[in-house]
């Protein structure tokens, strides 16, 4: 579970530049995976899987998302145009924004990235043991879900700083950007967390299975 | 059921001016409608907004009150904005909750009317990657969530989802592992069958008729114009000092 940023509450000036950093991201991604078609057809089938998952009702605020699971199976580049996918298809029914797919791709992004390396390290840190990829999903999930949580408070306190102003040294009203960093820290963490805890048993419990079934999809 | 599976059948199998309209007519008034929204700084103009909203999709022939009940997660986490945004207004939290509200209608109302792939081909122009991706998403989804529906019925008649949490979470997890498992297998089922017809990483999803414009088109300028009519007026009102 992550946060999905709606429409209308950050200012211009920072979902374009979600945007442009995004675009250069999938630029570099489109020209990393050229050429490797069948990792394509999987990205899809993860997308498809991700939507999927989503579309299980676990109450409002809640849905399993499996980005940290998409980084695992993907690799980084294939994960990134998954990602991207999942939210533009998300944002066309108002889970997330659309002018927003930019930051929430960057998000859900950053969770794969780091849910991925922090599962790679774990695993080969217990290489011995049986266990291992249960204990490393889970801890992977858990860490990059609440680290994503911490990237959503950066970008909403990001949203108060006026690039005019910190250009120019100018005081330029920014009333959109007016949030209480406080309040919503307050609201945001307790929420985040309950979901990294859910999503982190859940896909520890899906990589259990996947093994005993088809050890080949996460080999390690 | 799953929004997806309902937002595809409003888009293939309702008929209006907004479904007859070409998709390039549409994507240009959805964006500047949504364009308009994002910038509108007035709560009276975005609630007006909400209404037109409503109101053409009533012409189209969508159903109000489910397009609605879909705007409630953008509006839990609109709400978390405006609650942190009390502090220091009362009327900016009014205008974070419509703005998101309003902007995902506008999607919705996009997208019930306008075929995915008609969408996605739009994506293909810039990137034929991630294009495919899109346009594979969409067809691997109808397909596996017919898996997932089946099977999730199964488990609930086996009285998977009875007994403690612990029992409930492991079977939902072993449930979305088979799904996982399945669509993997599929995919791959999928890709050979695209092989031996020669896929080479790129798929056509253009359809030629929907660039030309009708009077169909008049459906979406109307709905542009309207946005962009109220926006001027909540600007003369603004200037005039009148605050609303």
């Amino acid at each position: 579970m992550h946060i999905h940023v709606p429409d209308g509450v950050l200012p211009v000036w920072l979902w374009i530049l979600g945007y442009i950093i995004v675009s250069t991201f999938l630029s570099v991604a489109v020209k990393k995976v050229r050429g490797d078609e069948k990792r394509g057809i999987y990205a899809a089938a993860m997308s498809a899987v991700m939507l999927v998952a989503m579309s299980i009702p676990l109450g409002v605020p809640y849905h399993i998302n499996l980005t940290v699971l998409a980084g695992i199976i993907l690799g980084p580049w294939w994960a990134l145009i998954s990602n991207f996918v999942t939210n533009v298809m998300l944002a066309t029914f108002g889970h997330g924004g659309i002018t927003i797919v930019g930051l929430n791709t960057m998000v859900t992004w950053f969770e794969s990235l780091v849910g991925l390396y922090i599962f790679m390290t774990l695993q080969a840190a217990f290489k011995q043991r049986k266990w291992r990829f249960t204990v490393a999903t889970g801890v992977s999930t858990f860490t990059a879900l609440m680290l994503s949580a911490v990237l959503v408070i950066g970008i909403v306190a990001a949203s108060g700083i006026n690039p005019a102003e910190a250009i120019h040294h100018e005081h330029e009203g920014n009333e959109e950007s007016q949030i209480s960093m406080a309040v919503f820290t307050v609201l945001l963490v307790p929420i985040a967390l309950v979901g990294a805890v859910i999503e982190a048993i859940i896909t520890s419990f899906i990589v259990m299975y996947v093994r005993k079934v088809r050890p080949i999809l996460i080999s390690g | 059921m799953s929004a997806i599976y309902l937002i595809d059948h409003y888009a293939n199998n309702l008929s209006s001016y907004m479904h007859k309209a070409s998709t390039l007519s549409k994507l240009i008034s959805a964006a500047l409608a949504l364009g308009i929204t994002m910038f509108t700084g007035s709560a009276l103009a975005l609630m007006i907004d909400f209404l037109l909203i409503l109101m053409f999709m009533r012409t189209a022939k969508l159903p109000i009150f489910r397009m609605l009940r879909w705007t409630i997660y953008p509006a839990f986490f609109a709400s978390l904005f405006a609650l942190s945004q009390l502090p220091y207004s009362f009327i900016l939290p009014i205008i974070t909750m419509f703005k998101a509200v309003n902007a995902a209608l506008i999607m919705l109302f996009l997208v019930s009317t306008t075929p995915y792939p008609e969408l996605f081909s739009v994506i293909s122009i810039s990137s034929q990657t991630i294009g495919n991706v899109a346009f594979l998403t969409y067809r691997f989804f109808f397909i596996f969530i017919d898996q997932a529906s089946k099977r999730f019925t199964a488990m609930k008649a086996k009285g998977g989802l009875v007994g403690g949490w612990r029992k409930r979470i492991e079977n939902l997890a072993n449930f979305l592992g088979l799904i996982f498992v399945i669509s993997f297998e599929i995919s791959e089922n999928v890709y050979s069958a695209m092989k031996t017809r020669g896929y080479s990483g790129k798929i056509f999803c253009h359809r030629k008729k929907e660039r030309k414009f009708s009077k169909n088109d008049l459906m979406p300028v109307a709905f542009a114009l309207c946005f962009s009519t109220l926006m001027v007026v909540s600007l003369f009102i603004r200037e005039g000092g009148i605050l609303i």
